[in-house]
């Protein structure tokens, strides 16, 4: 590819920079009492949180943002069939991600994912677009498949295109080597039937909504 | 407006404006796996997965000697989902090369690069084709260029890569600037990723055709 695009002092170590600036901003850190936990996704600026419905399978969950604080995470909603949770936490200003169009997609396309591995705090990786696909299962869902590593921790974060639009939520990894991401699709159906701001008043689980079944065939854990 | 929203909006005036580098580079990436994918064809020549396969010449398609588990009933499938059947003409074994003919009607040759212009550190990708969901790519930089094939000439330097050869990706092209091929992807021993140079196969291939014809006369 074009040598002049990657010399060490050049512009796209700028981009670079500013990507992982942008995706650690937005990312944060789902914490579990026992071991695990992973990524979470700042969505909205009113405090909703997307991650997996693996990464929070209880009714809360502590959640680390990127400035340090730590917030307590109401479920809300939970798809395991999508492995995609809601989160509400009490914030009004956070720094949200942009959503982007996951059917626009092409193979080749670079992507990048932020995650929290055990120790590290907003992981950078970056991988390309390596194929679409379907599960196994005839559930007709697609996901977004990546020549990307995603290694315990990341679950549940981001998965942004070159301009910084994301694209998916970070689900699993398989022993091949590829990441597999939910859709930024899916994630706004998911979302679309939430009310604006559900934070229950006696912090219980208010509109806990489960669809699909429980478990799935996971090819890794991640 | 709160605090949040102004965060959200500035965020989104200062998104990098097309053409920002990696969104230029996010584009030549797609191009290239389009580009040379017109000229990948999925390879199944024996039970299990299949390999991917490049159109070399007019009617002559090159693939991964360790892909066919069988010499005949070899089905090449391509880009336009239309199946032919692939005669095989020959396998080296030492550089896990095959070549089959096929009838071609409409079916792009690849377009070549120049693998002697590859220095260590360059990006490139392997393209494969699967088929059910097409074309896939993984990417990666050259990590070495080495002399491995004792028969390679000066220049044809065996091409170590730092990318991932995704099962049914042996046998497809090793991609650089512009969707160019330069290469053949393989598997070398203990996994490692090899690409095997334009003049390097096209060596193969040239012996390979010449023996049949020589076998047939």
């Amino acid at each position: 590819m074009r040598p002049d695009l990657i010399t060490a002092s050049g512009p796209l170590r700028r981009e670079m920079e500013e990507v992982a600036r942008r995706l650690r901003a937005s990312t944060v850190k789902v914490q579990r009492r026992r071991s695990g936990g992973g990524s979470g996704i700042i969505w909205r600026p009113r405090g909703l949180i997307v991650t997996n419905a693996h990464v929070a399978p209880g009714p809360q969950a502590a959640v680390k943002l990127a400035d340090g604080r730590v917030l307590i995470g109401t479920v809300t909603a939970r798809d395991y069939e999508h492995d995609l949770a809601a989160l509400w936490v009490e914030a009004h200003d956070l720094p949200a991600v942009m959503p982007g169009d996951s059917d626009a997609l092409l193979v080749g396309q670079l992507v990048f994912a932020l995650g929290n591995p055990r120790h590290i705090a907003g992981a950078l990786h970056v991988g390309i677009v390596h194929a679409f696909g379907r599960t196994a299962a005839a559930s007709g869902r697609r996901w977004v498949e990546a020549d990307i590593d995603l290694p315990p921790g990341f679950s549940g974060g981001p998965l942004s295109d070159a301009a910084g639009y994301v694209i998916g939520v970070n689900s699993m990894a398989a022993r091949d080597g590829r990441g597999f991401a939910v859709p930024s699709k899916t994630v706004e159906a998911f979302l679309s039937g939430l009310p604006e701001k559900a934070v229950p008043s006696q912090g219980l689980p208010h509109g806990l909504r489960q669809s699909g079944q429980t478990g799935r065939r996971r090819i890794s854990e991640s | 407006m709160n605090a949040g929203r102004r965060a959200q909006k500035a965020m989104q005036a200062s998104a990098p404006r097309w053409p920002s580098g990696l969104v230029a580079l996010s584009r030549e990436l797609v191009d290239s796996v389009g580009q040379a994918g017109r000229s990948v064809v999925t390879v199944r020549g024996g039970d299990g997965l299949a390999a991917s396969g490049v159109h070399w010449r007019r009617g002559v398609i090159v693939t991964a000697d360790h892909a066919l588990d069988r010499d005949d009933k070899i089905d090449v499938e391509l880009p336009d989902g239309g199946i032919v059947r692939g005669a095989l003409v020959g396998r080296d074994r030492k550089m896990d090369l095959a070549v089959l003919r096929i009838r071609a009607v409409g079916l792009p040759t690849a377009r070549f690069g120049d693998a002697a212009a590859l220095r260590v550190g360059h990006i490139v990708l392997a393209v494969g084709r699967h088929s059910e969901r097409g074309l896939s790519a993984s990417w990666g930089v050259i990590s070495a260029l080495g002399r491995r094939h004792a028969a390679a000439a000066d220049g044809n330097r065996s091409i170590y890569l730092d990318l991932t050869i995704y099962p049914g990706f042996s046998g497809g092209p090793l991609v650089a600037d512009g969707g160019r091929i330069v290469g053949i992807n393989t598997l070398g021993s203990r996994g490692v990723a090899l690409g095997i140079p334009n003049a390097v196969v096209e060596d193969a291939v040239s012996n390979l055709l010449q023996e049949r014809r020589a076998w047939r006369d």
